[in-house]
């Protein structure tokens, strides 16, 4: 009994013994790696975004785009960003204290700070102010009710870090193809591109002092870029199948993984996705590519353009399904399917009951092997790729002072048209003769070359556009009996012209006061005992 | 209370001694709170385990039932509600070793004592806030070599589950529910016809690879036996002299399950010996050897899967293929998955549970006038096995080209070990000293100190070579994962007592423990639960002794005290921990993978922040009894009233997402509980026998005071936990009644939205659009916005209550016991009550009570296929679940033998939930309908019991 009287606190001590504690971590650059992975994991791949014009979604209408959203209780889009920034400044707290040499360590402090300046760059997108959080917080730490931070300054961190990243992580050709997806030189500069020309065109168009400063950081960061020896992938269409995917093809600057089979657990859906009309294309986006000669019927806000080509069929008129289809840009063929052409399944007839609600059948992405098992797609999600960063570069460069040269225009859109298969080139004399604009024909350019890859929405925000287009009818195909096979036009919503019309203007509506920053959610704000406060117009 | 042996009417009663926290009691002496059953109560009984036997013995106690599975039963034990929002177990120590009750030999239980209030449980410390069973077992007694051995054979009997209706009326539901949501049958009257003629049930398909088939099954008869057997065996012989003496004793159980075909059975071996040898006058020592095997067999399908086809695949779909079938199957499966076959063909699991318990006592008294020293040691070492082999099953059409339906592809072996043990040494003493005559003392002193330790083992592959063979050397090298785990606690704790009576009278008493757990950080591992009692036996004043004669007892007494709850904390709580995303098992927490360069990569991190300040949920709990005894001990009456309040219950706390990791829970909620219990018993001699009547009463209710603003009662349904409500509140809408006309309906929608379905039309439920917004929904979603949502009751019984009668006469006995609760409300699962919700889910003869213009005032509203628009939670489907039930009826007789070979010889029958009245629809259990669970068309079907038994003692 005397033996238990004596029992002391070491005696109840019972430790972990299949998982480690974080004491024990933290020493070896495997270490540093297995907890770097965990962004990589955390890191979002595929996601349908159908908050544009540009695409609608079989299961109802998207209420970020026709302006009906309501303010959430709590939202993911403000909540997954913030879990990873705490795993990039675990990281950065404790990484310090391995036994590697410090360039090691500095490879994954440089990885933690790119992640961390992704998330930021969500978080701004979407909220424009927000607390910026550069350290771990506990329970009680009194940052939990820290106030929302300025843009300015949150952008200003997302610079620093990822200037330290492109300081230390090694460049695209060092990376060892064992290291394939991770973070690199290229991925840091044109992440920053990206975020510059988010805050360079969106200071321009909202009137913000100095947004001069942020496009010359996006000129000089797609530049950096363009000194890492990145090319475009041959084939369009294969940059989104799986010929895309690998180190091979240097278009992909970062890139989402997954597994090569449905064993190895990360897969994603796209491919039936798309049969299914999840991701279902509009004429709204139909409209703004170029036909072949380069010159165009619409703008990019859905006004008809002031030339409109000569191959432009009007809308009435179209005598088949694919009438719009011909004569256009070629990146066309690999957006959606032609009548009658081999599709998901079999030859395409168009009809809405396949869950399409446009009757467009989204081709872009389609990869036939991933469509054999529903969930069991692995195609890679290029996350930034490199048309990108050359869409940037053109782009900062002209709304800096309004001019582009022809030599930057080869080196960007027309490089970009030139694989493509359009042999029609953007010039200033093209601009000049035709009585086009050159601000718009760089939008399109980046609107077609990009289209369905989620940056639609985010565009009109920064183009200070989305009050002219999100409001308008969103179109679809234009109906014919004969070939929209087992269709009754009875069971349809046609205009004038006989075209579908997928969400009528009189359902949509966007309120410039309001909706160009999302909600805060309410949670946030109580929960911050109200240091958090609401962005304008959603109280 | 129910089977209590009858004792004389003289005062023995008084003398009776109860089994308390590390010693025992005279009952009139008690302080505190305990019910003490005796093990003869638990015998005789139809039912799986000691638990199930408690239900209703005890006011204030409640089982409570996870399935009715054989070996899934799951009982849980709960004393005076709840006391907490999380978890909280009883803690139930057989001979002082923790122990799952439904793994002991009923026949090895001497006594159960029931420690409800802070008073009688404090002693317990950190773990007693959910109450403390101790259960005693029975000892060798020295003298002739004594056998027992008794038998019960019974007979299970399922009732109240649904029924399926024949193949036409069910169509005519399916056709009705069609036409009801597309405009069109689906069936010709033509076909329907098909469906009666005995002699046409099948046709090839005009246009697909296929059968058409217009059988008729009844897939409940096929699959499952309405009559199952359960036996008990039980032998013990005991015997020796006082210096040794030594008691063995064996059991086995055996249940089988409904299932028809396939493994569906829980048996459990138990052997036990206990030895005790005097050594001197002085010493004393005690041997417990134990060995319990519990083993399950079960289709690894999940019988509750196989339930719900059985209860749900069409009836036109016959077990099996036609005579003409050419793919070589016996089995059917083309409209829905054959159930028969699964049962005979899907594979399956096997478990096995085996405890092996070693304990060792050692007293030493008499060296000094009133001092007792004890200590003992032990060690209950489990090991656990469980291997699932899920075979691939595959249904063709007319044709093998045709693949109808499948399981399991590809087709796995998952295994499972673990092995562990629990070591428990304790030592104690007590010191009982009598000044002046009337100065009673006793003080009770001790240490003890409990380790844990748990290693397993999970494994698991795929695609093995062939489907009749599995083995995890056989499988898909690709596909095989495994994992380990390692759990480990310990817990040390000083504990003591002091009572002091004067004269018999005035009576107190003091407890108080402290614990530290490993669980807990180093600086803040260590807490002291005290507690404190009195009585007063008014009945010894002589002012009363002399006015009141016909009162022989009469206590007031009174208890406060603090309790701990550890059962929600993690073992390692405290600790920052880094997880393997790769290793997690637990699919709720399992996050997607990560690939590089073409395979699963390793990713490292932290999922939860530590918690270095959390400690036990502290309940504190007071209670007021009054113990009375009149008429010479015929009447017994116990009263008491206590209430429990948990001060610092864990809870997560509602941060800023900014935080941007897991939270961990804190000491910030709590609840207060608080009831009654009332017992009155009668017992009388007569001529040749005797009688007794007893009757029971207990009322619990709870409030969540506070559990860090948790207001969210969503869309309605069983809300667990909300803010300033009971636990498990009910949400729903009010209705009135039908649209009888489309008029109606069209009405109702102008002036109110109806969002859960466009176009309701007559025979669907009206909403109740209560605050006039116009629309049918939560608004808010908060009790204080709750749009058209009210507050329909809570699913915790109140009033729960028990009659006794029972009588002996010569040679007979006879007892009889009904059990019951007064009110209670739970949910039936909408994909449960709404038929056709899937159009492959089909409808019970309870369905045929529904809308039509011709019935008006259905049960059911109109027939709607993938539709619960309306089964929404509302006050048309909350379950009353107020019930009586008889519970057991016991009839014996003991022969007149002679004692020379035979000590005791008796037959009796048996019979267990034999008859219920309760206003719960037909199919259901009422007392099912769980807290955790809601009852759903997987729930394992209840059955009725009837037993034969035998008892022999040589």
């Amino acid at each position: 009994m005397a033996m238990l009287l004596s029992l002391g606190c070491k005696k109840l001590d019972r430790l972990p013994e299949t998982s480690f504690t974080d004491d024990q971590f933290w020493n070896t650059e495997n270490d540093l790696i297995n907890a770097a992975n965990r962004m990589y994991q955390q890191l979002i791949g595929y996601s349908i975004d159908n908050r544009g014009d540009d695409n609608v979604n079989q299961t109802g209408l998207n209420e970020v785009s026709n302006g009906n959203r309501g303010v959430p209780g709590t939202s993911d889009d403000w909540k997954v960003p913030y879990q990873q920034i705490y795993t990039a400044n675990n990281i950065l707290e404790k990484a310090g204290k391995a036994q590697v040499t410090d360039a090691v360590k500095n490879r994954y402090f440089a990885e933690a700070r790119f992640f961390r300046a992704y998330a930021y760059a969500a978080l701004v997108q979407k909220y424009g102010d927000v607390p910026l959080l550069l350290k771990t917080l506990t329970i009680e730490s009194p940052e939990l009710n820290m106030p929302r931070t300025a843009r300015a300054t949150v952008v200003q961190s997302i610079y620093d870090d990822l200037d330290y990243a492109a300081l230390w992580l090694p460049a695209r050709a060092a990376l060892p193809t064992a290291q394939y997806g991770r973070v690199t030189k290229s991925a840091a500069w044109a992440l920053k591109s990206r975020v510059a020309l988010n805050e360079g065109t969106r200071g321009k168009f909202f009137n913000t002092a100095n947004y001069q400063q942020n496009l010359q950081i996006a000129v000089q960061a797609a530049t950096s870029v363009m000194g890492q020896g990145h090319s475009l992938f041959a084939s369009y269409q294969g940059m989104f199948t799986h010929d895309g995917e690998g180190p091979g093809n240097t278009e992909n600057v970062f890139v989402k993984l997954y597994g090569l089979t449905a064993a190895l657990g990360l897969t994603h859906n796209t491919s039936r996705d798309l049969e299914n009309g999840r991701i279902a294309p509009t004429r709204n986006l139909i409209r703004m590519f170029l036909y072949k000669d380069g010159l165009p019927a619409y703008n990019t806000d859905n006004t008809p353009s002031a030339t409109r080509s000569p191959f432009f069929v009007n809308e009435k008129d179209e005598t088949g399904y694919n009438t719009i289809l011909d004569n256009r840009d070629p990146r066309i063929t690999t957006l959606v399917y032609r009548s009658g052409e081999q599709s998901y399944q079999r030859p395409w007839v168009p009809g809405t009951s396949l869950g399409t609600r446009s009757a467009y059948a989204a081709k872009k992405g389609f990869n036939a092997v991933d469509w054999t098992t529903n969930g069991n797609a692995t195609v890679h999600k290029s996350l930034i790729r490199y048309a990108e960063v050359l869409l940037i570069y053109a782009e900062a460069k002209y709304e800096m002072d309004g001019t582009i040269t022809d030599a930057d225009l080869n080196l960007t859109v027309n490089a970009l048209r030139t694989r493509a298969g359009l042999t029609a080139k953007l010039t200033n004399s093209f601009v000049l003769a035709n009585n086009l604009s050159m601000r718009e024909e760089i939008r399109r350019e980046r609107t077609v070359e990009l289209s369905l890859e989620g940056f639609r929405y985010t565009d009109l925000m920064r183009w200070k556009t989305a009050e002219t287009v999100l409001p308008k009818t969103l179109l679809g195909a234009r109906f014919n009996a004969i070939e929209w096979v087992g269709t009754a036009s009875g069971s349809l919503n046609l205009n004038a012209d006989g075209v579908l019309v997928v969400e009528d203007v009189s359902k949509r509506t966007f309120n410039p006061a309001r909706d160009y920053l999302y909600p805060v959610p309410l949670q946030e704000i109580s929960l911050s005992s109200n240091n958090v406060t609401q962005n304008p117009g959603w109280n | 209370m129910v089977h209590l042996v009858l004792t004389p009417l003289d005062a023995q009663g008084l003398n009776e001694v109860v089994v308390v926290g590390y010693g025992t009691q005279k009952k009139v002496n008690l302080t505190g709170s305990v019910a003490q059953i005796s093990g003869d109560a638990l015998v005789n009984r139809p039912v799986p385990n000691a638990i199930a036997a408690l239900q209703g013995i005890s006011p204030g106690v409640t089982i409570t039932r996870n399935s009715g599975k054989p070996g899934a039963e799951n009982y849980g034990l709960r004393i005076r509600g709840f006391s907490s929002a999380n978890d909280t177990k009883a803690l139930v120590l057989v001979d002082g070793v923790e122990m799952d009750l439904a793994l002991v030999n009923p026949d090895d239980i001497e006594n159960i004592s029931i420690l409800k209030d802070a008073a009688a449980a404090s002693i317990y410390g950190a773990r007693a806030a959910g109450g403390v069973v101790l259960v005693t077992t029975k000892k060798s007694t020295s003298g002739k070599t004594k056998i027992n051995f008794s038998n019960n054979y019974s007979l299970n009997i399922t009732a109240r589950q649904p029924k399926r209706l024949n193949s036409w009326d069910e169509q005519a539901l399916v056709d009705e529910a069609r036409f009801n949501a597309t405009g069109a049958k689906e069936f010709t009257d033509e076909q329907v016809e098909w469906l009666k003629n005995p002699n046409f049930n099948y046709r090839p398909s005009l246009t697909a690879d296929r059968w058409d088939y217009y059988d008729n099954t009844n897939w409940i008869k096929e699959g499952m036996k309405k009559v199952n057997a359960s036996q008990n065996y039980a032998l013990s012989v005991g015997g020796g002299k006082q210096e040794l003496n030594y008691l063995l004793s064996g059991s086995y159980y055996k249940r089988d399950g409904v299932l028809r075909f396939g493994p569906d059975d829980n048996s459990r071996k138990n052997l036990r010996l206990s030895v005790n040898s005097q050594i001197n006058k002085y010493l004393s020592i005690g041997l417990i050897a134990g060995y319990v095997n519990s083993t399950i067999h079960e289709n690894s399908y999940d019988s509750g899967n196989i339930i719900d086809l059985l209860y749900r695949v069409r009836t036109r779909q016959p077990v099996f293929t036609p005579a003409e079938d050419v793919t070589g199957q016996k089995y059917n499966g083309d409209l829905q998955l054959n159930p028969i076959d699964i049962e005979n063909n899907a594979g399956t699991k096997t478990s096995t549970y085996e405890s092996y318990l070693g304990k060792v006592s050692l007293n030493i008294k008499n060296l000094v006038k009133g001092l007792a020293f004890d200590v003992s040691a032990s060690r209950n070492q489990d090991f656990y096995n469980s291997r699932s082999e899920k075979r691939t099953l595959i249904w063709y059409g007319k044709s093998t080209n045709t693949i109808r339906n499948s399981i399991n592809i590809p087709n796995q072996l998952d295994v499972l070990k673990n092995k562990g043990y629990q070591d428990n040494l304790t030592g104690q003493f007590t010191y009982d000293l009598q000044i002046a005559d009337k100065h009673n003392f006793k003080l009770l002193g001790g240490a003890s100190f409990e380790q844990y330790r748990k290693d397993e083992n999970a494994a698991s592959a795929n695609s093995m070579v062939t489907n009749d063979f599995f083995s995890l050397n056989f499988g898909d090298p690709a596909s095989k994962t495994n994992s380990d785990n390692i759990e480990t606690w310990a817990i040390g704790s000083l504990f003591g007592r002091f009572n002091y009576n004067y004269d018999g009278k005035y009576l107190f008493e003091a407890v108080v423990r402290r614990d530290g757990s490993s669980r807990l950080a180093p600086d803040n591992r260590f807490q002291i639960f005290p507690a404190f009692s009195a009585g007063w036996r008014i009945s010894e004043e002589p002012f009363f002794k002399n006015n009141v004669p016909f009162v022989d007892n009469l206590k007031l007494r009174g208890s406060w005290g603090q309790q701990g709850n550890g059962s929600v904390l993690g073992l390692y709580d405290y600790i920052n921990l880094i997880t393997s995303g790769l290793a997690v098992t637990d699919q709720t927490k399992k996050e997607p993978n990560l690939i590089f360069n073409g395979a699963k990569a390793q990713y490292l991190y932290q999922r939860d922040l530590a918690s270095r300040s959390k400690t036990w949920e502290t309940v504190e709990s007071s209670n007021i009894g009054i113990d009375a005894s009149l008429f010479k001990n015929r009447l017994t009456i116990t009263a008491e009233y206590y209430q429990k309040y948990n001060k610092n219950m864990l809870a997560t706390l509602n941060l800023p997402s900014i935080i941007g990791v897991g939270i961990p829970s804190s000491n910030v909620g709590e609840l207060k509980s608080w009831g009654s219990e009332l017992e009155i018993k009668w017992r009388d001699i007569f001529k040749n026998g005797d009688y007794h009547i007893g009757f029971s009463i207990a009322d619990n209710q709870n409030k969540l005071t506070k559990y860090d603003g948790k207001n969210s009662i969503g869309s309605g349904g069983r809300v667990p936990l909300l803010q300033g409500y009971p636990l498990n509140s009910i949400w729903g809408y009010k209705t009135d009644g039908y649209f009888q006309t489309q008029a109606e309906a069209d009405t109702y929608k102008t002036k109110v939205k109806y969002p859960f379905f466009a176009s309701p039309g007559p025979g669907d439920v009206k909403y109740k659009d209560l605050d006039g917004s116009g629309v049918i929904d939560a608004g808010g979603g908060t009790p204080d916005k709750p749009g058209d949502l009210v507050y329909l009751g809570n699913t915790n019984p109140r009033y729960t209550f028990g009659v006794d009668l029972g009588a002996t006469w010569k040679g007979f006995d006879f007892s009889v016991f009904f059990q019951g609760v007064l009110k209670r409300a739970f949910l039936i699962d909408e994909n449960t009550l709404s038929p056709i919700l899937g159009t492959s889910n089909m409808p019970w003869t309870i369905h045929q009570d529904h809308w039509t213009p011709d019935n008006p005032d259905a049960f059911f509203p109109r027939m709607y296929q993938t539709s619960a628009h309306n089964f929404k939670p509302s006050d048309k489907w909350v379950q009353n679940g107020s019930y009586i039930r008889l519970k057991n009826v016991q009839v014996g007789y003991t022969f007149k033998v002679n004692r020379k070979y035979i000590q005791n010889l008796k037959v009796y029958f048996s019979g267990q939930d034999l008859f219920e009245s309760t206003k719960v629809l037909s199919v259901f259990d009422p007392e099912s309908g769980g807290d955790k669970n809601d009852v759903n068309a997987q729930t394992y079907p209840f059955y009725r019991s009837v037993s034969f038994g035998l008892n022999i003692t040589l």
